[in-house]
């Protein structure tokens, strides 16, 4: 059946990691410690389309513990936009996605400031006195409305709200339902695309 | 505060703000940090420990509350070899993928074997249904569980 003798396919790997990982004695992100190493909690949106109208982050700066807090506009100095484009995927489109919301939070969740503190407690205790000032904007979360004319598009650059979409025609499909004894149509509907 | 607990069979002693919770302490203070915290709300189970020989939520313990009492951390149960033969079918199986999960799950399978020698299939899910895994869909687990549980019964017979 094998005819590469030297492939994995079709075997069993044993991973030598998994002993430690049971043991409890994994090194997750969290679970790292160096010296004199801050902590960072995020401010996020609470609202799914939301312009940033300012950050009144003076109190929170002066609790104990605090190193800063930064928003969008000073962090976009060192970390460029994520532009969430697949090469096999033709057509995806994607709007730049800064690492912290700039001017506008369009999901929520989004995080709108970086508050880095000495340790996570005193970092949550900072994020709470960190005071956002939002306008509301009309939001988007009905898929099957996202291309309706009167549905805002939210991102105007992009032209409308359809990220990607894909088309299989092969065959003479038209005909095929026209000739068929029963036609049956059904609605899927998916939680993720790529796992 | 101050408070004197056991933990993984060894006396601590440690001075606590009431707020801290128990996997915050188990983590940050003993450097445990086979406890993981995952929803920090009690849902998700990546937290748990034994408390006095009960499986509890560390997110939803303050430190305060385990003054005097004792703990047990996954790497109590697995430095003890009380999980090994679990371990060995996690492993064997595949019931794992990036393991976050996994202290949690051996936890609360070493819980419920402790209780019943012969679970259904259902009953383990139902045992394991506070451990939320996101990377193995599950059936892996309970094979690892159901195997130890035969293992265990033919060993004892």
């Amino acid at each position: 059946m094998l005819d590469r003798p030297n492939s994995y396919i079709g075997k069993t790997v044993p991973r030598p990691n998994l002993d430690r990982l049971m043991q409890g004695r994994g090194q997750y992100v969290s679970d790292m410690e160096l010296p004199r190493m801050a902590h960072v909690v995020f401010v996020r949106s609470p609202h799914a389309h939301a312009k940033i109208v300012g950050i009144e982050a003076d109190a929170a700066k002066r609790m104990p513990g605090v190193i800063a807090i930064i928003a969008g506009k000073e962090l976009a100095g060192v970390v460029t936009p994520w532009v969430a484009v697949l090469s096999h995927m033709k057509g995806l489109k994607s709007a730049p996605q800064h690492a912290i919301a700039i001017d506008r939070a369009c999901w929520q969740g989004e995080a709108v400031a970086a508050v880095v503190a000495t340790c996570r407690a005193l970092a949550e205790d900072a994020a709470e006195a960190v005071v956002v000032e939002y306008e509301e904007l009309a939001a988007v979360t009905d898929m099957s409305k996202a291309l309706d004319l009167q549905t805002p598009v939210i991102h105007a650059e992009l032209g409308d709200n359809l990220a990607f979409e894909r088309i299989h025609d092969a065959g003479a499909v038209d005909q095929a339902f026209a000739d068929a004894d029963e036609v049956a149509e059904a609605d899927f509907i998916f939680g993720r695309h790529p796992a | 505060m101050p408070i004197s607990l056991e933990v993984n069979g060894e006396r601590v002693d440690a001075q606590v703000s009431p707020r801290v919770n128990l996997a915050d302490f188990l983590r940050e203070h003993l450097h445990l940090t086979g406890t993981h915290v995952g929803c920090e709300h009690g849902v998700c189970g990546a937290c748990t420990v034994r408390l006095d020989g009960e499986i509890v939520r560390a997110c939803l313990i303050l430190a305060v509350q385990a003054h005097s009492r004792s703990v047990q951390t996954i790497e109590g149960l697995s430095d003890s070899n009380e999980v090994a033969d679990l371990q060995a079918a996690f492993r064997d199986r595949n019931a794992l993928q990036c393991g976050y999960c996994t202290p949690g799950m051996l936890m609360a399978a070493q819980d419920l074997l402790k209780q019943h020698a012969d679970p259904s299939r259902a009953q383990i899910r139902e045992h394991l249904s506070g451990n939320y895994c996101r990377c193995t869909g599950y059936q892996a687990i309970v094979d690892a569980v159901e195997a130890t549980a035969l293992a265990r019964r033919e060993r004892a017979r």
